[in-house]
């Protein structure tokens, strides 16, 4: 198991190479002139700021140097300045991220509960009404556009009967609480202000859910098949010989082990979280680093767009890699040399 | 493989239906209907989405940019079945003329990208050593991005439109092809078949496209088949947010960025969303049926 986490650590930095080699090879398409777009009219015609800018980014020297000079400023932490904002991206990033994080941690929660429940339901009743009711609940969840849903259910439940909030993050009269980790529900509670985070708490359900439901899905299935798997083993049938209650079989050695793959599911389905808040965000006008990519994507701010992509890209990369050990970790039959 | 219940399963059925081809499909079909009749619902629709992509030009009573601003933001009426627009464009016409943008979109993003994937898959499988390696580790770079940042990424550096996001969606998706042959290849490749082959002194174009090609292809029919889903997802959210296709267009993500802009109309975004969940939803169906047909667990 060693050699296998040795070799998917040695695949990292590939990864990373390569991740920063399509990001540099997209921003090279930049339309008009970059100069312009990144000094303004004012800095790009100031010679002393246009050559301090060449020299940073190596524009004065060849292709390979200046892939070397942006690797030397992404390791700095230098995404370089976003057109909109006129910020350095990497702030930008800081300040959009944290909304994302709270938005994918709380539909993980929304989705992996519900979805290992409801598994485990459709796999006890397999082959019934119940199961195929559950089946057609996670098959929906991949198939909803999550940007119609939000619109639908921001429409019913807050539009037509109020019961919820609407878009944001907060009331528009609510002032956010002291950062300290920049998760609202948390620095709310943080400062002692529980109306407070009772208001993010209820401004964070409907996109939660929203952006949870694929990803249930995929759970749901998962970890009905895997129990299906398992609930036909000799060890199983032991159990139920023995007189166990089928709760106690269910609860000592079927699910036990039908967990291990859908762990691995759940923590693959963050990548498609990542990829779904973009969509969510927008619809919910959540100051997230999704929206934050829409914006400047509309607006041609390739800066921005390629800061969010490496940043994601990274994240994915490193869950993927945590979901890889963890596998390993959790189910010693897996021994790749 | 089968197993000797499977050939006797197999004989009775063809005494029971004969050898020739309708017959053979209609015995298709009553397994399919009797296994997973959601798979059988799911393909009729869709083949009423053709139809309407095929025709519907023919008889929509609207076409799609007709205005008619006296009669802005209707609610569902006889005359309008599922409304009107900002500026009074019927909301029906312009779902059902959409059709004929999202799915030859998806059709053409997978066509094009099951191709590349497969081509360089094979190359990729078949000599293995260093063009594998590097090959791969370019599939596993693509694939480490979510699909939808690397697509709006490159939609961005070319600027919005229908064609650039085709683009894009191609390139994050070729990788999911390309590794799925290789994996096939190599197991294709030890097959004596092929070793036959080759001892009769057949080339190396020659092995790869008529003895390991077509034996190697199930699984990405399959991969097709479900990813087809995914792709009308990923245009319409593009579209939503800005980067396909762009405003007259009544391409489905499009109408729904429409329907967004009016909020308390819920009409306008009403039609497309349904349109994109049967379609999604059809494509989904009809994979659990092959996956289940393919899986002999589950059988």
């Amino acid at each position: 198991m060693a050699i296998y986490i040795t070799r998917r650590l040695l695949l990292l930095p590939v990864l990373l190479v390569g991740l920063s080699l399509i990001t540099f090879v997209v921003s090279h398409k930049i339309p008009g002139n970059p100069l312009v777009a990144q000094l303004g009219l004012r800095g790009a015609s100031n010679p002393q700021t246009v050559r301090t800018y060449r020299k940073k980014w190596g524009l004065d020297r060849s292709l390979p140097e200046q892939y070397v000079a942006y690797v030397g400023n992404l390791l700095h932490g230098d995404f370089g300045r976003s057109l909109v904002s006129q910020r350095p991206v990497s702030e930008d990033l800081k300040q959009y991220m944290p909304a994302t994080i709270e938005l994918a941690v709380a539909s993980l929660i929304v989705a992996a509960v519900p979805g290992l429940l409801l598994g485990i339901w459709a796999a006890v009743r397999a082959n019934t009404v119940t199961d195929s009711a559950i089946r057609l609940i996670a098959l929906l969840g991949s198939s909803l556009p999550v940007f119609w849903l939000g619109l639908i259910v921001l429409f019913l439940l807050y539009g037509r009967l109020g019961w919820l909030p609407g878009p944001g993050r907060l009331s528009p009269y609510a002032t956010p609480p002291p950062q300290v980790t920049g998760l609202y529900t948390v620095d709310s509670l943080l400062a002692g202000k529980p109306e407070l985070f009772w208001d993010a708490l209820k401004h964070l359900v409907l996109p939660a859910f929203v952006l949870g439901w694929s990803t249930m899905g995929v759970i749901t299935r998962m970890s009905r098949s895997s129990l299906l798997d398992v609930l036909k083993t000799d060890y199983v049938r032991t159990a139920r010989a023995k007189g166990l209650t089928p709760l106690t079989v269910l609860r000592r050695h079927a699910v036990r082990n039908a967990i291990v793959p859908t762990l691995t599911v759940t923590s693959l389905a963050f990548g498609g979280l990542l990829a779904g808040a973009v969509l969510t965000e927008v619809v919910f006008s959540w100051p997230g680093i999704g929206q934050y990519a829409v914006q400047s994507a509309d607006n041609l701010d390739v800066p921005g767009v390629m800061g969010v992509t490496l940043v994601a890209g990274l994240l994915y990369v490193l869950v993927n890699l945590l979901a890889d050990i963890l596998y390993a970790l959790f189910d010693p039959r897996i021994r790749y040399a | 493989m089968t197993t000797p219940a499977e050939d006797a399963a197999g004989t009775i059925a063809l005494r029971q239906y004969g050898t020739s081809v309708p017959a053979r499909l209609q015995h298709a079909i009553d397994r399919i209907w009797a296994r997973n009749p959601a798979s059988c619902i799911g393909a009729l629709i869709l083949l009423a989405w053709l139809a309407v992509a095929v025709s519907v030009p023919l008889w929509t009573p609207y076409a799609s940019n007709a205005q008619d601003v006296a009669h802005r933001l209707q609610g569902p009426s006889l005359h309008h079945l599922m409304g009107t627009d900002t500026l009074g464009r019927d909301v029906l016409s312009r779902t059902l003329l959409g059709s004929r943008i999202s799915l030859p979109v998806a059709v053409v993003v997978i066509a094009v990208s099951s191709v590349i994937g497969t081509a360089l898959g094979t190359i990729s499988g078949y000599f293995g050593g260093a063009i594998d390696e590097v090959m791969m580790r370019v599939v596993d770079i693509t694939l480490a991005f979510p699909a939808i940042v690397l697509a709006m990424a490159i939609t961005a550096a070319l600027g919005p439109s229908l064609t650039h996001a085709m683009i894009a969606m191609v390139a994050v998706w070729w990788p999911i092809y390309a590794r799925l042959m290789r994996g096939q290849v190599l197991t294709v490749m030890p097959q004596d078949h092929v070793l036959a082959a080759r001892a009769l002194g057949a080339g190396e174009l020659r092995l790869m496209a008529r003895h390991i090609f077509p034996v190697a292809l199930g699984p990405m029919v399959v991969q097709a088949t479900t990813d087809f889903g995914a792709v009308v997802l990923l245009t319409a959210g593009l579209s939503f947010i800005g980067l396909g296709a762009v405003p007259p267009s009544p391409e489905w993500g499009a109408l729904i960025s429409d329907g967004r802009q009016q909020f308390y109309q819920w009409w306008i975004a009403t039609a497309p969303g349904l349109a994109i969940l049967s379609v999604v939803l059809s494509f989904n169906f009809l994979g659990d049926a092959v996956l289940d047909f393919l899986d002999p667990r589950r059988r």
